[in-house]
């Protein structure tokens, strides 16, 4: 049985625009999941789905073997397991320092005293934002209200890590320094799912792929199986990633999973 | 940006206690306010411009943001000193502008000269707090004199995110501005009614994603945070009430 299992799962918004259209879809803990798709494809609401915000009007979510009915009082367990880094940081950082923002959802998981401090010493350290600590977080750079935003979710201690397009407007540094951190979450059997528009990360680093448009799931399956596939890509709107053009070019037999791989080759 | 951002190096060196930092600032507010006489402001005054050098304020920066309240203040005691009449009165400077009498006595002299020192004294007073305490320092006093919690969480959300639309707000002006929305009267008018309308609807936008945000992390209508801060030193705040003492004692002789 699956960690996560969406069944049937539709979801519309009260203006009537249909999110989410029979989305069926299972997941496994510690997997690395990569959701991509256009945009309007449904990524965002199928996450703030899965993580107790939205509650689809019909279909079924189970969550590592309990269906979730998402009222009150399921959200405040969901959120405990599933944690959610929006796209923008701005909307997730309120409090008036870092430490404090990274703070408010330990407290809210029950935290308190010693362990509330090493779960924060943890999470500043993962995200490299300890010397952030005593910040207003207006005083930030942007790659650095994206750490922080990580680490504010990282500390209520997830089993499940939703991030919706981690990498947008972020430099190469800090786009490398966010993967670290998620493999270092992989490393510990998190389960994370990522919502993205780069589609050579997603080879790269996922083991599961799943394609939506409008609101459906297209396909889902090993990145590698299903970005070789160009009537998908062409249906999904979506570009080949650049180590399969390559391969095709050079009339290569094997398909290298990352880069480095590639130019052994 | 506030002044307090602008100068939060101050904030960065002095990490005393809130309470203690608070207790001077409860002394020169004091000292400044229950005075008779021009001398306990102005050493209020004084002592908190000493300070700021002292921790490498630049007298330029001291300058400014001793002017910034300045304005309002003249403005304020430009109406106690000026005296309209319609009978001629002693005064050092008096004119006659139709059937009545503009001018200034020494008594009306004096009494605008009290306020706008008594004045800048408490306004030195506030500046000490706020650019030694950083803004979240600020709320946990608020939390300790218990505030209600719905107005400390107004204050802290309130201060986050102005920020954030006074960013979109400018960023909105110019990309109008680069589009010469800002030309002739008529035009100004209508771009400032859309820039209005725009940050309007970004901020019921941003209003509602920061709750979604807010109940990822488990918010259920009591915001928590970890409070850590150095030790509470009695001493200093002894040596805050005996200053306080002492500038209420100078206030009160009659020079």
């Amino acid at each position: 049985m699956s960690y996560i299992q969406l069944e049937h799962i539709s979801f519309e918004y009260p203006n009537q625009t249909l999110a989410l259209d029979e989305v069926n879809l299972n997941i496994d803990k510690g997997q690395k999941v990569a959701v991509v798709g256009e945009n309007g494809s449904g990524k965002s609401s199928l996450f703030l789905c899965l993580c107790g915000i939205h509650h689809a009007q019909t279909g079924r979510y189970i969550l590592d073997g309990e269906e979730q009915k998402c009222k009150r009082k399921d959200r405040n367990k969901l959120f405990r397991k599933v944690g959610y880094v929006f796209q923008d940081p701005e909307v997730q950082l309120f409090a008036s320092t870092v430490e404090k923002d990274i703070s408010f959802g330990a407290i809210n998981a029950g935290m308190k005293g010693e362990a509330l401090q090493a779960c924060m010493d943890e999470v500043m350290e993962m995200t490299q934002t300890h010397d952030l600590r005593k910040k207003p977080p207006h005083q930030l750079s942007y790659g650095q209200k994206k750490r922080v935003a990580i680490a504010g979710v990282l500390a209520c201690k997830p089993e499940v890590l939703l991030l919706d397009e981690p990498f947008a407007w972020l430099d190469n540094q800090q786009k490398k320094n966010t993967i670290q951190v998620l493999d270092h979450l992989h490393e510990q059997n998190k389960t994370i799912i990522i919502s993205t528009h780069d589609i050579n990360f997603a080879y790269e680093w996922a083991d599961k792929l799943v394609v939506m448009k409008e609101g459906r799931v297209l396909a889902t399956g090993h990145p590698q199986g299903l970005l070789d596939n160009e009537d998908l890509l062409e249906k999904a709107g979506l570009e080949m990633p650049l180590i399969l053009k390559l391969t095709k070019k050079l009339d290569l037999d094997i398909r290298p999973n990352t880069m480095e791989e590639f130019l052994r080759v | 940006m506030f002044i307090s951002e602008k100068y939060n190096f101050l904030q960065a060196k002095i990490t005393q206690h809130p309470f203690e930092k608070f207790t001077f600032f409860v002394a020169f507010l004091l000292g400044s306010l229950l005075t008779q006489n021009i001398l306990s402001p102005f050493l209020v005054v004084t002592c908190i411009s000493t300070f700021f050098l002292y921790h490498a304020l630049s007298v330029k920066a001291l300058f400014q943001i001793a002017a910034l309240p300045m304005s309002f203040m003249l403005v304020a005691v430009l109406s106690i000193i000026c005296i309209i009449s319609q009978e001629s009165f002693e005064a050092i400077y008096i004119t006659q502008i139709g059937d009545y009498y503009i001018g200034f006595s020494q008594i009306s002299l004096d009494i605008g000269i009290f306020i706008i020192v008594k004045a800048m004294g408490a306004m030195f007073a506030f500046y000490f707090l706020i650019l030694t305490s950083p803004i979240d320092e600020i709320e946990y006093l608020l939390r300790k004199m218990k505030l209600p919690d719905l107005l400390v969480e107004l204050f802290v959300l309130s201060f986050r995110f102005i920020t954030i639309l006074l960013l979109f707000s400018r960023q909105c002006y110019l990309s109008q501005k680069k589009r010469m929305a800002y030309r002739s009267f008529s035009s100004s008018i209508r771009s400032l009614g859309m820039l209005i309308s725009s940050v309007l609807i970004k901020s019921l936008i941003h209003a509602d994603f920061s709750q979604q945000a807010l109940l990822n992390r488990g918010y259920r209508g009591e915001m928590r945070f970890i409070e850590i801060h150095e030790p509470f030193v009695l001493k200093r705040s002894i040596i805050a009430l005996l200053l306080m003492i002492a500038l209420v004692a100078i206030g009160q002789l009659r020079l």
